[in-house]
């Protein structure tokens, strides 16, 4: 009786961490979806930029937008990877 | 209708004071008298301010935090200087600065009240009169040579010693011009009987005060009355309750220049004086015995008025003090709730109603809507504290024309808009944010705590931008290009992250979320100015001096704090409203070492 109970407990455990993760996943995909329109956005305004302060002001921010993606992608990776070895 | 009545009264009490100059040459000794005592006053708190949380602060806070010591410093003090007066507007500027509190301020006070009764009996027995105004001239003399010192104690000192001539030759000038009017009070003229010729008398006794500034020199009015027998004993002894009375006018005329603690503790004298006065007046009979009785065990003669009037002076302020003492802490409540600060110069908190704090969703709502306000307050005293304008500030300009064309140095004090706009302010949402706690949930308190946090950073950026202030304005003034240019760009770089912020907070456009910080982060991270070699080439190429240069290394230190800052509080407020979002937006955000590698990579390029 005592196994069974520690067994269903363990199992709520596991999957409410599952769960959590994958909110978690959901909400960097919402994240990552907001910053590549960004990034999109950003990218068209350059090309029709010819103010050079302007210019690289935008450039800047398309940096820094860039290597948030990759931090976000990256995460991401680790999250899918993580929700794997748990399963 | 409040900011008409407010703006017409500055022009009108100027007119009337022109009018009185031209028409009186008394009135002009008394309006100077009266300019220069509250002048005193001002220089008081300078020079108090100075030695507020060092040692003058512990001994005026070890011999004031109990009730006896309170009394004990009033009498002690007040028989020393022999002027309870001064003893009183010394206390206002004490607590103003900060160095008491209103509940041993009140003791000094009860306790000058019997200080001062020493004086009847040095003037009885041995005819003595301390005049302070004759110490006036050198006080100001030492006050100003220590003024000029850069040591920061003497400098205190100065401004107190300054104060203190002020104070002494404003007091004489006020009797100076009064004593026009003091040959007119004939005493024998009002001589009347029973319980009218004490109102009367006690009435005279308050005026004469006034007009003479001192209950000393009242003092010696009624003695001299007495032995001319111009006035019957109970009638001398009237004129004394007046005095005591009177005595308050420079204590409320003081506390005009002083902060709402003062005013209180004003109040607090007014009140004493006025309860010991009316209490004598009830009991006179009683009083008149008592002092009979003790003149007989002292070994007073029964025609010795001079003393029995110091008996009588010492007695009925001893008896104040007993019936009053009970009465502190309540007096002290009461002049809390009724003596507020000037209501229509602070800013007062709009949304944090007690309504709301019963119910924590409602009061996190509360705080932000008021955490926002304080944002937009903080903002526009940096943007004046930067000699920009607000409205040039979030123009659509480019930034750096915005700062070339505010050269125009905005006397902004930062510390009197910190105390009147922020203080309160701030204060009310810590308070608010305190009792909200106790009802709500861990994910609600953690929200709360994060606007409280804001308030913080908001309050760090504010009092950066007070020490930049300083020099920014020097420099900005100064014939020199180079180091005005680099003021400049110090100017524009909390332009350019004040207006990072203001797009992330206007916009609907989905894709702007707290992210778009690491823009004004990177900003910073660029805009080093020593890592750039900017300062090195500067001094290498002589167009700054190595002042200018440590002064540049300084500020920009405080720029990029106010900077950081700015973005913390701005983080925590214009936040995403999502948990789950919010932890994302903070997992992709980029952190330091990310940022300083961004800010590396651009140089090279």
């Amino acid at each position: 009786m005592k196994l069974k109970k520690a067994l269903a407990k363990l199992s709520a455990y596991l999957s409410a961490k599952q769960r959590e993760q994958l909110e978690e996943r959901d909400s960097i995909k919402k994240v990552l979806k907001k910053l590549k329109t960004k990034r999109d956005h950003l990218r068209k305004r350059l090309d029709g930029i010819d103010d050079k302060a302007e210019h690289k002001h935008l450039q800047k921010k398309l940096e820094v937008v860039t290597a948030q993606r990759q931090k976000g992608l990256q995460a991401l990776k680790e999250l899918k990877s993580a929700h794997k070895t748990s399963k | 209708m409040n900011t008409l009545l407010s703006r017409a009264w500055l022009p009108t009490l100027l007119a009337l004071l022109a009018y009185g100059f031209w028409s009186s040459s008394d009135f002009t000794i008394i309006a100077a008298g009266v300019a220069m005592f509250l002048f005193g006053m001002l220089a008081l708190e300078e020079g108090f301010r100075a030695f507020a949380g060092g040692v003058l602060d512990s001994i005026l806070r070890r011999s004031t935090d109990r009730v006896w010591k309170s009394l004990l410093f009033g009498v002690v003090s007040t028989t020393l200087v022999q002027s309870s007066s001064l003893v009183s507007v010394l206390t206002i500027s004490f607590l103003s600065a900060g160095l008491i509190s209103l509940s041993g301020g009140i003791g000094i006070i009860f306790g000058a009240n019997l200080g001062t009764t020493t004086g009847a009996w040095l003037i009885a027995g041995f005819g003595l009169k301390v005049s302070i105004s004759a110490y006036a001239m050198p006080l100001m003399v030492f006050g100003v040579v220590l003024v000029f010192q850069s040591s920061k104690r003497w400098k205190g000192l100065g401004y107190i010693l300054l104060g203190l001539g002020f104070l002494f030759l404003g007091i004489d000038y006020m009797k100076q011009g009064f004593e026009a009017f003091k040959a007119d009070i004939d005493l024998a003229t009002y001589a009347l009987p029973g319980l009218t010729g004490l109102l009367v008398f006690t009435a005279i006794g308050i005026f004469a005060t006034v007009v003479m500034q001192s209950s000393h020199a009242t003092l010696v009015l009624i003695l001299t009355a007495l032995a001319a027998g111009q006035i019957t004993y109970e009638n001398g002894l009237a004129l004394a309750i007046g005095s005591n009375v009177g005595t308050t006018i420079t204590a409320l005329l003081g506390s005009i220049s002083a902060n709402v603690d003062g005013r209180r503790l004003a109040g607090a004298h007014l009140v004493f004086n006025l309860a010991t006065g009316a209490v004598a007046i009830v009991f006179i009979q009683a009083y008149i015995h008592v002092v009979d009785w003790l003149s007989v065990l002292l070994g007073i003669g029964v025609d010795d008025y001079t003393l029995k009037l110091a008996l009588f002076h010492t007695l009925f302020n001893l008896a104040g003090i007993t019936l009053m003492l009970p009465l502190m802490r309540p007096l002290e409540q009461v002049l809390l709730r009724v003596i507020k600060p000037r209501a229509t110069l602070i800013t007062q908190p709009e949304y944090l109603n007690e309504a709301t704090i019963s119910f924590p969703d409602a009061a996190i709502e509360a705080v932000h809507k008021e955490t926002i306000r304080l944002y937009d307050i903080t903002v526009g005293i940096i943007a004046h504290g930067l000699s920009i304008r607000r409205k040039d500030l979030f123009s659509a300009e480019p930034i750096d024309s915005v700062i070339k064309q505010s050269r125009r140095i905005i006397q902004e004090d930062i510390n009197e808009k910190y105390a009147l706009h922020v203080k309160n302010l701030y204060s009310a949402i810590i308070e608010f944010i305190s009792r909200a706690q106790i009802t709500a949930n861990e994910a609600q308190a953690e929200q709360l705590h994060t606007q409280r946090m804001a308030g913080s950073h908001l309050v760090e950026a504010l009092k950066a931008i007070k020490h930049l202030q300083k020099n920014l304005n020097t420099y900005l003034r100064s014939s020199n290009p180079y180091i005005q240019d680099e003021y400049d760009k110090l100017r524009a770089l909390i332009g350019r992250v004040l207006r990072e912020i203001a797009s992330v907070r206007d916009s609907t456009d989905e894709t702007v979320t707290i992210l778009s910080f690491d823009d004004a982060k990177l900003l910073l991270a660029e805009s080093d100015l020593v890592s750039s070699g900017t300062l090195d080439r500067l001094i290498r190429e002589q167009h700054i001096t190595a002042q200018m240069a440590t002064s540049l290394i300084n500020d920009s230190g405080y720029v990029y704090d106010a900077c950081e800052n700015l973005i913390n509080a701005a983080q925590l407020i214009f936040a995403e409203n999502n948990p789950a979002l919010h932890a994302a937006e903070q997992s992709v955000a980029l952190g330091e070492t990310e940022i300083e590698q961004l800010a590396q990579s651009s140089e090279k390029s």
